[in-house]
This record gives C-alpha cells, structure tokens and sequence, in this order.
C-alpha cells in the first residue's frame, strides 16, 4: 500500500483485514511499518502499509524505504491509495509508481467526501489513462471494499509507463486531472470552522494550553487508582518472597520485585500519556498546533515542527529525538535533538510522584506541572543561545494540514500499546539489570547497607553533591538513574530509604529538578549519538550536567531563605 | 502584475505562484506537495513565523525561510 500521507491508508488496512494487523518496524530504521493478513475467497494476502510519501525526488528516509521495499521485496501487487479530495496532487506519485512495473491497482479513498465536496471523478476514463484498475472506496465507511478485494483476486494490471522529470510529472498530472475530475464548489464547513477555532488569533493559544493540561490530569490524576493498585501488589509479592530464607529469595524479593515492581507500577500514568500523545497525533490536531507555536519557537531559533518533538518528549526522549527527523532544516534538527532531554520524558514521572506525593501532598500536581514548565524553559533558553551560538542560521519546512478524524479504536490501542510495551520491555530488561547490580551492591561485601560497596561509592561522591545536601543514598540512586531515570525510584525503593526523613521539602525539590535537567539516560545518549553524532553527545551529556547541578544548586540556595 | 514572495502577501490575500526561487531541494519539495508555477495560492492565515496557504482546498503551513522562495503574482490589488 504506496501513498501519499492522510489519505486513510490505515484505516483501508483496518478494512481489508477486518483489523486483523500490527504495527512494528521496518529492519534497521525506525519508520512505522504496519503489516496484516486477510483471507479473500480462501487466499491468503498480506498487506504491508508503506510510509506515506509524496514522490520519490526528495531522497527522505521514508521515501528510501519505499524504494527499497518496492525494488527488494517485489511485491506481487501495489495498491496506491489516492486521495479523491485531491486526485491531482496525488497523482503526482501515482505516475512516479508506473516505473516500478509492479502490478497497481489505484484506490479513489474518501470518495463520500469527495463527492459531498462537488468532485466527481471518472473512474473508467482514469482506468484507460493509466492502464491499472480503479476502484472507489471510503474506508471509513467501509464502502468499496468488497470491489476492491474482487479487484485483488484479479491481481492488478501493469500500469503504462509516464516516466519523467517532476516538471513533466507535473504537468501530466494536471492534464490527467483536467480530463476525469469535475468540481462543482461546495464548501468544507466543518473543517473550516474547526480551523478557525483552533488557529484562532486569541482562542488558539488556550486551547493549546487546556489540551497540554489534560494531558496532565489525565496521566496524573485519573491513573492514580490504577498505579496505587500496582504498587501495594507488588509490595505485597516482594515483602512475601523476601521473608523466606536464603540469598536467591533475597535477590528476587528485595532485588528484583522490589525495584522492577516499583518501575512496573508507573505502566498505568505511561500507558494514559501515551494513549493521549497517540490520540493528538491521529486526531489531526498536532499540525495545527504547529502553525499555531511556530511563531513562538522561532523566537527561540526552532521551528513549528521542532514542537512535535519537543511534545512527544514527554513521552520519551528517544522516540522524539528520532522524530526531528521530520525535520528537514539541519540546524534546527541538531538544535531540537540536543534540548530534547530536557523536556520531562515519562521515565521521571515516577519520580516526581514519588516526592511530591512525599513532601507536596496538598499539590502535587502543581509541583509537577511546574517541573514540566521549568524543562520546557531550560529547553527553549537552549536553544536560543545553541542557534545563536554554535547553530546560526535560517530555518525552512513545509507540512500538509491533514482532514480531522476520529481516530480508529484499534489504531489508537496499537501506537498506545506499541509505546507501552517498548517501555515495559526495557523495565525487564536494563532495570532488571540494575535493580540485581542495586542489590548486590547494597547487600555486599558486609551483609547491611552501611558497609556495602554502594555505601562505599555513595559516600565518595557525595562531597560533589554536599551543597545541596543530598545523603549518599540519594547520591547512590542518581549514578544508577543514569542507566534508565526509572531506576532512581527503584534504587531508592531498594536502598529501603526513608526520604522523608533525609531531607526538606526544598531539598527534594531541588533534587527533582536535577533529575529533569542531568545528563540524558543511556538510550537517549545513544539515539542523539546515532542521530547527530559523537561530539554533540558528549557535548549533550556535559552540557546538561553542568545546568542541572547549577539550577538546582540555585533551588537549595532560594528554597533556605522559606 | 505585481511581484512578491508568499511571505509577505497579507491573510486573505491570494496569487499565483510564478517561480520558486531557490536550490533544486526545496524546489522538489515545494513542487511533490503541489505548489507549482501556475497554481492559485491563498493566505489563509498568519502568525508571526509561519504562513497558512490554502492551495486547491488542501492547506499547508509553510516556514518563513521557505516560503520567502516561493514568488507570487499578487494581481493588481497587490
């Protein structure tokens, strides 16, 4: 399936597999490939959903991906998916497609809407122009399908050869165009009040701002029974399996469960953020927010785009460093990429909860949200002196607005769940690491934690942090956060460390401050060295330690004077 | 005729796109999303950095730098 991006590829994929398909990866990059089978008249198909591209002249990772996929992977057939709203623009690609000589079929999608809209196309004329099959359809609607897969058994035709520059492409396509559409004007008018409403000069801001503070609530406030529910059952399993005797019931219990579980029980405030993220994205709303923000960050020297990134950062770094990505400007990506980490990911929720839930009981969600704000700041400050200084230059991009949709349940599980599970994945795999290293530290050489090597290590570099007053524990749970931040929680959680009684209300918040703001984790370190490089990953990592130590250097000295 | 870049027609004002006035990258770009010499443009909103542009009923939103390329015949009223 080859087509151009919002023209419901997905949601024909859903169609034509009765929503029998998956979302993974395309092997060695990170472009969504969704995959499913369906079984027409006793055949088995499998349908493979390639990234939505506009033509093949641009030489983008998802249009590499494409080629690829078309030349490597011979597919018995193409379905290129067309939007009928816009069947001139569209065919650009189509006509790119006849130079594969692959058997096509072309698929008229939102064909309802098209012809609410006055557009009605000739799809037997379309037929004979491109020499492939043409079928209507409305995939939402579920309108067409069954002449689709009748067109499937029947395997396609080669389409006629229309290779050319873009320039001829162009000019074909509107010709093309010219000869099968007929438009009577009729005007959009739901969309066009949604965009007056959203884009709006004064509305627009605050419901952007309303929309981030659900987002808020949501992963906050309404996961709380869920995450609670979590918690007191895996305290329950440690507790119980570390009362028998004998190292291995220790390891398990206070090592594994113990720290594992208390990452674990966080799955439902990730699960909410990303089932939000996910829904903002598939809604059409993110590239409004674009325009709406652009004006704003390029006051800080990044574009609209960058603001897709930065949002998906609150869900984790690395997916949102391998979003800039979409960035086409090569300044603005490198700036974007490098402040990304200070934008609050997922990973630090569970510490935030943790202490604020501890010393802010009556407002919690407030000290959060002020967290999440203050990132944000660092973030922009960043990088309005990076493009000032090291990354000067004008920025360029251009996105399609596309049609808002109310996005498709099972679509909306998978992104979530996808999300989810790359999160749980790496509890059971790096935490798990961690949290048996935690423990044998803390359990070794001496039996009790004063004597262990962690006490060892805690203590001699608690100096460096003595200005703030930070205990060695909590030391200790800062150097193994750099393997993941949800290993924070999970140390302290083994450490048995009652923070209540090590430190002040202003300590721990000048202590949560340096866990948004210190050095990137290692995944994150990884996908910026993999992204942009060497240099700028050491410089991410020094960058960022030396502004966490001196904010919250600053919070311990202003939190003295209260 | 009168001679202008996309980015400074005002919102609501509209034109046709004569030339797109840079390297072969952002002329491929500009032209695989449809803004192509001869096509009717509209500013359909503005906000500080980016333009909004309306082009057979499909927007775009359209970064200053870019856009700054794209030159259009703004008519008489221009």
């Amino acid at each position: 399936m080859v087509g151009n991006p919002n023209v419901g590829k997905t949601s024909l994929l859903n169609a034509l597999t009765g929503g029998n398909f998956s979302v993974g990866n395309f092997p060695g990059v990170t472009v969504e490939k969704k995959e499913g089978v369906a079984t027409i008249n006793g055949k088995k198909f499998i349908f493979v959903d390639l990234p939505g591209i506009y033509s093949f002249e641009t030489e983008s990772l998802d249009e590499k991906v494409t080629r690829d996929y078309l030349i490597k992977e011979k597919p018995d057939m193409v379905l290129n998916i067309v939007n009928a709203l816009n069947l001139e623009r569209n065919l650009y690609l189509t006509l790119q497609l006849t130079e594969f000589e692959i058997p096509m079929i072309v698929v008229l999608n939102m064909i309802d809407e098209a012809e609410k809209e006055g557009i009605s196309i000739d799809a037997k004329k379309l037929s004979k122009i491109l020499g492939t099959p043409v079928v209507k359809t409305s995939a939402v609607r579920e309108q067409g399908i069954d002449e689709l897969k009748r067109e499937i058994l029947k395997g396609g035709r080669i389409p006629k050869s229309f290779s050319g520059s873009l320039e001829e492409i162009v000019r074909m396509a509107e010709n093309i165009a010219k000869e099968v559409v007929k438009v009577e004007k009729v005007d959009r008018v739901i969309e066009e009040v949604l965009d007056e409403v959203f884009m709006d000069t004064h509305l627009g801001i605050p419901i952007f701002l309303s929309i981030m503070w659900m987002m808020f609530v949501f992963t906050y406030s309404v996961a709380e029974p869920f995450t609670e529910l979590l918690g007191s059952l895996f305290d329950f399993l440690a507790t119980y399996i570390a009362s028998f005797d004998g190292w291995l019931f220790s390891m398990l219990g206070d090592g594994v469960v113990a720290g594992v579980g208390s990452v674990l029980s966080f799955i439902p405030n990730i699960a909410f953020l990303f089932l939000f993220l996910s829904l903002l994205e598939l809604s059409g709303y993110m590239p409004r927010a674009v325009f709406l923000v652009d004006g704003f960050m390029s006051r800080f020297g990044l574009n609209g785009r960058s603001v897709i990134s930065l949002i998906m950062g609150f869900g984790c770094n690395v997916p949102a460093i391998l979003a800039t990505r979409s960035i086409e400007d090569g300044k603005v990506r490198i700036a974007t990429t490098l402040v990304n980490p200070f934008m609050s990911c997922s990973a630090r929720l569970p510490i935030y909860v943790l202490f604020a839930g501890m010393f802010f009981p009556e407002n919690g969600s407030v000290v959060i949200m002020s967290l999440y704000l203050i990132g944000v700041v660092i973030a922009l400050i960043s990088a309005l002196i990076l493009r000032k200084t090291l990354l000067e230059g004008e920025s360029e991009f251009i996105m399609e607005l596309p049609p808002y949709m109310l996005p498709n349940p099972k679509e909306l599980w998978l992104m979530t769940w996808v999300r989810t599970k790359h999160f749980i994945e790496k509890a059971g795999t790096v935490i798990l690491g961690m949290s048996i290293v935690v423990w044998y530290i803390t359990n070794y050489p001496g039996g009790s934690i004063e004597t262990s090597y962690a006490a060892m290590l805690g203590k001699a570099l608690q100096p460096v942090f003595s200005p703030m007053g930070w205990s060695w524990e909590l030391v200790l749970a800062l150097i193994t956060g750099f393997a993941a931040k949800e290993v924070v929680v999970a140390t302290i959680s083994v450490l048995n460390v009652d923070v209540a009684s090590v430190m002040t209300p202003h300590q721990a918040f000048a202590y949560m401050l340096f866990t948004l703001l210190y050095m990137p984790c290692v995944a994150t370190i990884a996908a910026i060295r993999a992204e942009i490089g060497t240099r700028w990953a050491v410089f991410a990592v020094s960058f960022s330690f030396l502004v966490a130590y001196v904010i919250s250097l600053i919070a311990t000295g202003v939190g003295l004077w209260f | 005729m009168t001679l202008l870049p996309l980015s400074a027609l005002r919102e609501g004002q509209g034109g046709r796109v004569v030339a797109i006035n840079g390297g072969r990258g952002c002329t491929v770009r500009l032209m695989s999303m449809g803004i192509v010499p001869g096509k009717k443009v509209q500013i359909a909103g503005r906000r500080g950095g980016a333009v909004l542009v309306s082009l057979d009923g499909t927007k775009f939103v359209i970064g200053r730098g870019l856009a700054m390329k794209v030159i259009v015949d703004a008519g008489k009223e221009g």
